[in-house]
């Protein structure tokens, strides 16, 4: 007759055999290990936004203080009717009645035959525009800004106005540390 | 009277401390919470391992059991024991990886066999009391139980392997099962009757001595 107590002897034994395996060394370790690494995370993470943030504002200033400020499209632009005072008479090598793409910038680069040639100074580069030449304004430069010669033959040069440029304050919301 | 007093108290102090070492956790002091992995890291390991039926399994299952409580820690009310709390926490995630694992069905049929290097418990017997032959069949019914043990469902392999660790109460399994008590105990009686209903259509009648002319 076969024994049932024997066979749950049997069951039990094999039942503790098999969970009878202890966990590996270093359990406390590794997971305090985790855990410091994952709080060093959450301190560091509001240092790195707040360090991207400033990097970002100084981005934006850099790009406000060197660009300059585009006219809304269809409407005058504001500094090419300013009432600017005359400005001196130029010479005679700029003082072309049909100017060219490039006579903006007050250089002709075919000056009008028995007009004494005029070179611009050594050392300073000039830029010109052939005929055609569709981006012939500079990269600042925005449609209808260029100001036109004036009917005597003068360049207007308008004042260079520089409005004072308003930074909104950036706030920054310190995050809460959580485990 | 004064026996059931000084057990309760006995036990509130340990549960004291392990509160106070929650506290201190809580407050953010992880050699505290160091001390609690350390207090309880054989009950969770094995938990897993029961889910999982591998050691390394477990040992990942494990840690990330402990963080995750650590990350819990502030939820923690002390409405009951940390260790069952924390048991309930692991349970939870053994299950999610034993689904989330499509290599389950290897591994159960690899957790007949985890644990045969570990030391044998029937082997310890006395050399006198039971003869080589003894041994021998008593080695190969254990083999044949863990093959079947991890042919058992899912729910009552789990019921027997936490009760039959002698790690945990039946409230502590109730709780990590998410089943009453009652539940848990009939889940164990149906385990082990199903493991006799499958060694006896082997022919196990008798552990020691059937095996030779069956097994072979």
């Amino acid at each position: 007759m076969p024994s049932e107590r024997e066979i749950d002897d049997a069951i039990d034994r094999t039942v503790r055999d098999i969970m009878s395996v202890d966990a590996p060394a270093g359990l406390r370790s590794r997971v305090i290990g985790r855990l410091e690494r994952r709080a060093w995370s959450w301190v560091a993470l509001p240092r790195l936004a707040a360090a991207g943030a400033a990097a970002a504002l100084v981005v934006i200033v850099a790009f406000a203080l060197f660009t300059p400020a585009a006219p809304a499209p269809g409407t005058v632009p504001e500094m090419a009717r300013t009432d600017a005072p005359p400005a001196p008479p130029l010479e005679a090598s700029t003082a072309d009645p049909a100017p060219g793409p490039g006579s903006g910038r007050g250089v002709d680069p075919v000056p009008p035959e028995g007009s004494p040639l005029s070179f611009p100074p050594r050392g300073t580069v000039t830029a010109t525009a052939l005929p055609g030449d569709a981006d012939a304004n500079p990269p600042s430069a925005a449609p209808g800004t260029v100001t036109p010669p004036a009917d005597d033959g003068r360049l207007v040069v308008p004042p260079i106005r520089i409005e004072p440029l308003t930074i909104p304050p950036i706030t920054i919301v310190p995050l809460s540390p959580s485990r | 009277m004064a026996e059931s007093t000084d057990c309760v108290t006995a036990t509130d102090a340990t549960e004291e401390s392990d509160l106070e070492l929650v506290r201190r956790a809580q407050a953010g002091d992880t050699e505290a919470f160091g001390e609690l992995v350390e207090r309880n890291r054989r009950a969770v390991f094995r938990a897993a391992l029961a889910a999982l039926g591998s050691p390394a399994e477990a040992d990942d299952v494990a840690q990330e059991a402990f963080v995750t409580a650590y990350r819990k820690l502030d939820g923690f009310r002390g409405e009951a024991a940390f260790r069952t709390w924390l048991l309930a926490i692991t349970w939870r995630k053994a299950i999610d990886r034993r689904t989330t694992m499509a290599r389950w069905l290897r591994l159960t049929v690899s957790s007949v066999d985890f644990g045969e290097g570990s030391s044998d418990i029937m082997d310890r017997a006395p050399a006198n009391t039971r003869s080589q032959e003894d041994e021998l069949a008593a080695a190969e019914l254990r083999q044949i139980l863990r093959r079947l043990i991890g042919t058992l469902p899912r729910k009552l392999r789990d019921a027997l392997l936490l009760a039959g660790s002698g790690e945990y109460s039946y409230e502590q399994i109730s709780h990590m099962l998410e089943a009453p008590v009652g539940t848990v105990k009939w889940r164990v009686s149906e385990a082990r009757k199903l493991l006799k209903q499958k060694l006896g259509a082997l022919g196990y009648t008798h552990p020691a001595r059937s095996i030779p002319s069956k097994s072979r």
